[in-house]
């Protein structure tokens, strides 16, 4: 109100201040009659200066421009007249005592102004806050309100006004000389002015002064994934995506600008809708295939609307003491107003697994194994080598096709309902996902779930409240063992069936694979989560909002090794394995924000408070010694039990946050963030941090300097600093705690303290600094954005190393230890062509990461002396250095690194090799054609230093199938080759090739070139159908890890010694009445 | 609105410390709440007897020193076993420096017992006076096995570590004046007879009683020359009651052995002793049999070669293996416990220590005692030489494979090199008779300093 009656009044000022000016015009009091037709200005200056003492000064050259004029007058006054015979004169006049000169007419810029009231809707006709409005040719520009209106009061008579903001087309109208405009925007494509959703609030690339990456739930969509963390592969810079196994729900690591943290979390935060979602997976141990579950699997892809990264300090420092590793935001679908409509979206399809290796056929096989026993002079015998002397030696069987080449089918449907009016809006979902495996058997991860999504807001609008809740259930069986191990099974080896169908175990001469399959371990996840928010606006512009969510994740583990899966000849004894895992998080957010606008001046701030409790119990148990493989899913029928983990606690995490953003006409943009953190993980000296950031932002192509160019539309460069913690360092390490011991002494159990116990260590901090630029080329046609980040992570936590004097050999303390992570990254859009039936889009990106441990006192004395070296990264390991293969012994000889003569660990491990992704990115590219769309992601990576297949096969000459690689081994004395000789029970080359397998030799390239995605589209839609009531019909093909290019020694440069992904493709449909 | 805004704004973050008091969690217990109540206080001091039998202590102390003396023959290719074999340790090696590590685990157990329940108002005194006794035995005896092995060692008395952590080392007679002063005070709050897991008196032997204190002063009193104190002592545990030794050799290392003055129960699934479990051999050693030098040194009436040897054939020749303890793996009951002390040893300790004061008839019936049930003659009239030689070799034969005695009375009587030598040849130098201090010790305590020789 204060405002209004302020600008009120400065108004009235104005006028009256006016009025004030044309009444003080010198008043003449002589008064004059005059009536003139078409005469010259000459004729009309002598009438008057016949019926006055005025005299006119001119020259003949200023009359001769003049037109004729014609008015009559009756006792008007002199100004009067005088106005009559200068209007629409190219003259003008002074009047000096009695003269009145008379001059040429300066043009100056417009000197009289005008008030010009507007409102901007968009094309829907919702009101747009927030724009821009200039005038063309002039300072003034103002930003419309809340309600999209705008205000000039000094006007220029005639303009034309330049209209720009958020998701819109820069437009210029003419609005001449009306009083009042009413601007329809243009809604924009492209990705300056997408919404971004950062923390706490939404913001977009044009004034956003954090770095932060986008994948819309349209790129989502296009990929055949059961994982939403795999659909961001090759999508954002600096994100590092990989996939563990390709079992279906296994691991997949998701690591943002580097790895922070010498001993604890690495994982970025993940927030889903406000609530954090847990990034540790729930197994309590190795699960099925080997590998751990990824807790991303619980999600369904087909929920999501968009996953924001926030890279930088300005982006993640209001995360506080969760924010070093970065942060990831994942924001479902929400309600949107609209008639009923009902969407449907399946799939299904089929894969194989990426890549096969290049094994030995039967017949080399058997010569490698006959040249092994010769060179050792061994004879082969029933024991030493039943391959040669008991199995059939011309039988042959491609194990990698027998175990890990079945065939994986997928099939996927989501159905969604929304709808709503003005005031509740709704979104019901439903979705279903199965896939297979390629392992025999029937293995398989199934995943079903619902949710649903309400929004309500009051008449007023002031008052909002939204709910949101989901459900999930995801029921995963695999084998207990990654059976890919066994492709290295002899190519001759025995069949897998008895003709009776039994296993066949070969008179006991090999382990059946068939026989491990028996051993399964199922994952049964259920999560439940909801989330309500409740918003109040007191008046335009200031909010009230709390926002609390609660999940609940359960997890129950059993993994069985029943009898039927040894060999019936030999004693075994069964077991069970039970496990539990519950895990709740309860959160709730008051929030007040602000937002301030005035002219050019936008203010946003928001300040809230974090209450957070997260509750975790475990419990794995194992049962041996059943008497029968039925019983397998009774504990209680296990002779023994015992309980390997059991945990129950309670981490509670409180924030108070502040964040500011100020911009000046979108061109001038700064951010301060603050937050206070307190973490039950700490011991009462230390639970409380500070942590804060601050970001500016210049676009520079806002500046008149550029405006008239129209190559470099958009321009911005950014700078934002800042520091954010780490407390993924698990909890109650700061107290001393005794844990119960497992083996009972005289039927008491016994009580061991479990650490030395430090109450003062405090948070890992990270210093982030980063140095961005954003361009928009040819009207943003082409985008480019730039970074370079420097964190330095300091006070690590770590197990600080102690003798053993002390009882335990490290106590938990932070050291000194500084990690510095750089990096460059860069990202190009291009929007090719951008018609409405025709369009191709572009988009590059490349990450350069580098790492480097810069700090750490007493690495020497430590038990991470043999793992890190000072000045290197963090993903090195050191290893025996190869050298040749002798040519006169034929083993493999090594690098004697400390010239003592014999090789050993970790003396000789002196050979420093650098696992890390050198750098990484995508390419994609989308194209529309009318009915048809298509679009294709190429993923590469450059990791020139990857465990290789060594470690999975046994020494060349063993019992054991070989990559076909070892053809080219050392035959005889001067032979010249990388292969030793082949050999069953020569000790030095037994020797040399366990060295072998631990030297660099086991590393080689698996940088990778990936057709990630392949996705085409058609359109069906046609005016039939649409009568008929249906909205949207189309149907469209999808392919996942179609093509890899890679040398990797290996089966997959991403999997490497596990399960490779699978390639598949699937059709589907979707369809919205 | 302001007021009311400010004023819930400040109630929160006032309430925010007190928010972020989680409690310990319920799966396990705080330092201050395991001292609270008797049993579980006694849990934390039972927990380091199940923890030194589920390690092995025992077994690798045994093992180590069998390899380093002349009780053990390598198998293993190792280069950490084959050089405590061949006497050529260096100061990275990870067994020694195991045996470094837990040792001294268990002493910060001890202490954190001996401080928690000095700090407890809580428990009932007798256990108090019972589990003092008991932290300080083991305490003892850990630093027994320290100063036995490395010569001079730090003496850790408190939990502290930062004190801990550069601790310099005590000269050996300052260990064992340490050693002796914690047994003389545990021997004072100790009861002669065995407690339960409950503190209820009980049969079996596996807490320490007053006689396991006084069973450990003996030997040290033997290691400082106090003789005198070493008879007296000795003679109060032979003749306390409860003690005698198994007529039938094959018994003495049963559960309810009467000669058993402190044995670890079994704690281990399937296992009765680690010993069992590891020196019984099934198939062709890999990595330790009797070396067939001591195997042969046993005489031929003597009834123990039978009954605490056993032998295997395979197809690369016949191989020795302790056979005190007869129950190997996959045991289906419990029968035998890991002796820690037992009556033979201070029926030799005292023979000793007579012998030693001159009282050779006293002397010599002691070593009688030993020898008669070994089914070996008696023996008379010996001047005191020969009669501590025969003590020695009886010592010998009794005692071999039973928790490094072999080895550290080689050193504590001088012979270590006179016996080694004509094995081990050149490999042998007076310095092996210590281990070295582990390196890794060293460069996280520079205080530590070495073991000449490494």
């Amino acid at each position: 109100m204060l405002l209004k009656s302020k600008l009120y009044a400065r108004i009235t000022g104005r006028l009256l201040l006016l009025l004030f000016l044309i009444l003080s015009l010198p008043g003449r009091g002589q008064s004059f009659t005059l009536s003139v037709k078409r005469e010259t200005l000459g004729k009309v200056f002598l009438q008057i200066e016949q019926q006055s003492e005025f005299r006119f000064i001119y020259t003949e050259e200023l009359l001769a421009q003049s037109g004729p004029v014609s008015f009559t007058v009756r006792n008007a006054s002199l100004d009067s007249v005088l106005r009559l015979c200068f209007l629409n004169q190219p003259l003008t006049y002074t009047t000096e005592g009695k003269h009145i000169i008379v001059r040429k007419l300066i043009e100056k810029p417009a000197a009289i102004t005008r008030e010009l009231r507007g409102r901007v809707v968009n094309e829907k006709g919702e009101a747009m806050a927030g724009v821009t409005i200039r005038i063309k040719n002039s300072d003034l520009a103002t930003g419309s309100n809340t309600r999209g209106e705008f205000f000039f009061p000094e006007a220029p008579k005639s303009v034309t006004l330049i209209i720009s903001g958020a998701e819109m087309e820069q437009q210029e109208i003419e609005a001449g000389l009306q009083p009042f405009v009413l601007i329809t925007t243009i809604t924009k494509l492209g990705l300056l002015d997408e919404t971004m959703v950062i923390a706490y609030g939404k913001t977009t690339k044009r004034v956003s002064t954090g770095s932060v990456g986008r994948v819309s739930k349209d790129e989502i969509s296009k990929q055949p994934v059961s994982n939403p963390m795999l659909a961001l592969s090759g999508r954002i810079s600096g994100l590092q995506i990989t996939q563990t196994s390709g079992a279906p729900g296994s691991q997949v690591l998701v690591q943002l600008r580097g790895r922070n943290s010498l001993a604890n979390g690495n994982d970025p935060l993940f927030i889903i809708d406000g609530i954090p979602f847990p990034s540790v997976t729930l197994n309590n141990s190795t699960g099925g295939a080997a590998t751990y579950s990824s807790p991303f699997d619980n999600i369904n892809p087909a929920d999501i609307e968009s996953i924001e990264v926030l890279k930088d300090a300005d982006a993640t420092a209001i995360y506080g003491s969760r924010g070093a590793n970065g942060v990831i935001l994942i924001t479902t679908k929400k309600p949107v107003q609209g008639k009923t409509t009902l969407s449907f979206r399946a799939y299904a399809g089929a894969g194989t697994i990426t890549r096969r290796m290049d094994l030995l056929s039967t017949p080399d096989y058997i010569a490698m194994r006959q040249e092994a026993f010769a060179n050792d002079g061994v004879t082969p015998t029933n024991a030493n080598a039943p391959d040669l002397k008991l199995w059939d030696s011309t039988r042959y069987t491609d194990w990698q096709k027998e175990l890990i080449g079945k065939t994986v089918s997928q099939q996927d449907v989501n159905i969604g309902l929304s709808g709503g009016n003005e005031s509740t809006q709704f979104l019901l979902g439903a979705g279903y996902h199965k896939e297979t495996t390629v392992f025999p058997g029937n293995f398989s991860s199934e995943k079903i779930g619902g949710s649903l999504s309400l929004n309500h807001q009051s008449n007023d609008r002031r008052f909002m409240v939204s709910f949101s809740g989901s459900y999930l259930v995801n029921s995963n069986t695999l084998p207990k063992e990654d059976i890919s191990r066994r492709i290295t099974l002899a190519p001759n080896a025995p069949a897998l069936y008895l003709p009776s169908g039994a296993l066949n175990w070969e008179n006991s001469t090999w382990i059946n694979p068939l026989s491990i399959l028996e051993r399964s371990f199922t994952n049964h996840t259920e999560v439940f989560s909801s989330h309500l928010t409740l918003s109040y606006k007191v008046f335009t512009g200031l909010q009230l909002k709390i926002s609390s969510g609660f999940t609940h994740q359960y997890l129950r583990e059993h993994g069985i090794t029943p009898q039927r899966s040894f060999n019936p000849a030999t004693v075994s004894v069964s077991s069970a394995t039970f496990g539990h895992t519950d895990l709740q998080t309860l959160i709730t957010e008051p929030q007040i924000s602000y937002q301030y606008q005035r002219k050019l001046h936008t203010i946003e701030a928001v300040a809230g408070i974090t209450i957070q409790q997260t509750d975790q119990q475990n419990l794995q148990q194992t049962g041996t010694g059943y008497s029968s493989d039925g019983l397998l899913y009774s504990i209680q029928a296990a002779a023994t039990v015992t309980t390997s983990v059991e945990a129950d606690t309670r981490y509670r995490y409180t924030g108070q946050f502040g964040r500011i953003g100020y911009h000046y006409d979108k061109k001038y943009l700064a951010t301060i963030t603050i937050r206070r953190d307190g973490s039950s993980r700490y011991g009462s000296a230390n639970r409380f941090a500070n942590f804060y950031s601050a970001g500016i932002g210049w676009v520079f192509s806002r500046e008149t300097w550029l405006q008239q160019q129209d190559i470099l539309t958009f321009g911005k460069l950014r700078l934002s600093a800042g520091r954010s913690g780490n407390d993924q360092i698990g909890d109650y390490r700061y107290l001393d705690l005794y844990a119960p011991y497992p083996n009972a002494y005289q039927s008491v159990t016994p009580f061991y303290p479990t650490q030395l116990y430090n109450p003062r260590y405090s948070w890992e901090q990270v210093n982030k600094k980063e140095l961005g630029i954003d361009l928009g080329f040819f009207k943003d046609r082409l985008q480019v954005t730039a970074n370079y980040y420097h964190n330095i992570t300091s006070n690590q936590l770590i197990q600080y190393p102690l003798p053993a004097t002390t009882g335990f050999l490290g106590i938990l303390k932070n050291l000194p230890a500084t990690i510095r992570n750089t990096g460059v990254e860069l990202e190009l859009t291009g929007f090719l062509v951008q018609q409405p039936k025709k369009s191709w889009n572009v988009s590059f990106n490349l990450s350069i990461p580098r790492n480097c441990l810069m700090k750490f006192d007493g690495l020497a004395s430590s038990s991470y002396a043999s793992i890190y070296q000072i000045g290197l990264p963090l993903s090195i390991v050191k290893r025996f250095g190869f050298k040749e293969v002798a040519a006169a012994t034929g083993a493999y000889t090594f690098f004697d690194y400390d010239n003592n003569g014999q090789l050993a660990s970790p003396q000789d491990e002196q050979r420093i090799i650098n696992g890390a992704q050198r750098y990484f990115g995508g390419m994609q590219q989308s194209v529309k054609l009318g009915k048809i769309s298509f679009s294709f992601l190429l993923q590469f990576v450059r990791q020139p230093y990857v465990q290789n297949y060594l470690i999975r096969f046994s020494r060349p000459g063993s019992l054991g199938n070989q990559p076909s690689d070892v053809l080219n081994r050392w035959r005889k004395p001067g032979d010249i080759t990388d292969i030793q000789r082949f050999s069953v029970s020569n000790a030095a080359a037994n020797l040399a090739y366990n060295y072998f397998q631990f030297s660099d030799a086991a590393f080689s390239d698996a940088s990778y070139i990936r057709l990630r995605n392949l996705y085409v589209e058609y359109d069906l839609q046609s005016t039939p159908l649409k009568r008929a009531g249906v909205k949207k019909f189309v149907v469209f093909l999808q392919g996942q890890n179609l093509l890899t290019l890679t040398s990797y020694k290996g089966l997959d440069p991403e999997t490497q010694t596990f399960l490779p992904p699978v390639k598949m493709i699937t059709a589907g449909v979707q369809l919205n009445f | 609105m302001k007021y009311i805004l400010l004023f819930i704004v400040c109630n929160v973050f006032l309430s925010c410390k007190k928010y972020l008091d989680v409690p310990q969690p319920r799966t396990r217990l705080s330092s201050s709440t395991v001292f609270d109540n008797d049993a579980t206080a006694t849990a934390a001091q039972l927990a380091i007897y199940s923890q030194m039998e589920t390690g092995g202590l025992l077994y690798f102390i045994t093992a180590y020193t069998g390899l380093s003396g002349d009780e053990f023959r390598n198998h293993s290719s190792l280069s950490d076993n084959t050089d405590l074999a061949s006497n050529n340790l260096t100061a990275g090696n990870q067994l020694v420096y195991n045996l470094w590590t837990n040792l001294y685990k268990y002493v910060y157990q001890c202490n954190a017992v001996l401080e928690g329940i000095g700090r407890s108002s809580a428990l009932t005194p007798a256990v108090k006076e019972q589990l003092e006794g008991e932290a300080r035995f083991t305490r003892a005896l850990c630093h027994y096995y320290l100063v036995s092995l490395f010569g001079p060692v730090p003496i850790v008395q408190m939990t502290d570590y930062s004190v801990n952590a550069a601790i310099p080392r005590s000269s050996e007679e300052e260990v064992y004046a340490f050693i002796v002063n914690d047994l003389n005070i545990a021997m004072n709050l100790l009861v002669p007879g065995y407690k339960s897991g409950t503190n209820m008196p009980a049969t079996e032997r596996v807490r320490p009683n007053k006689w396991t204190a006084v069973a450990l002063l003996t030997r040290i009193y033997l290691q400082q020359g106090r003789w005198a104190d070493a008879e007296t002592e000795a003679g109060n545990v032979i003749t306390a009651s409860g003690y005698s030794l198994m007529t039938d050799l094959n018994s003495s290392f049963l559960k309810g052995s009467t000669e058993a003055i402190f044995q670890l129960m079994a704690v281990v699934p399937r296992y009765n002793t680690y010993a069992g479990a590891n020196f019984i051999l099934t198939t062709t050693p890999s990595s330790i049999s009797i070396a067939p030098a001591f195997v042969n040194s046993f005489r031929y009436a003597d009834r123990r070669q039978q009954a605490w040897t056993k032998s295997i054939t395979t197809s690369s020749g016949i191989f020795y293996y302790p056979y005190k303890y007869k129950v190997g793996q996959n045991a289906s009951a419990v029968s035998e416990y890991s002796m820690v002390l037992r009556l033979s040893e201070q029926i030799l300790i005292r023979a000793e220590a007579r012998a030693m004061q001159g009282k050779l008839m006293e002397g010599e019936a002691d070593l009688n005692t030993v020898r008669q049930r070994a089914g070996l003659p008696a023996l008379s009239g010996l001047t005191q030489t020969a009669l501590l030689d025969s003590i020695q070799t009886e010592r010998k034969f009794e005692l071999m494979f039973e928790t490094g005695d072999r080895w550290i009375n080689l050193k504590r009587t001088g012979t270590i090199g006179s016996v080694l030598l004509p094995l081990k040849g050149s490999d042998w130098s007076e310095a092996d008779q210590l281990y070295p201090i582990p390196q890794v010790e060293r460069l996280r305590n520079p205080n530590l300093s070495q073991n000449a020789g490494y």
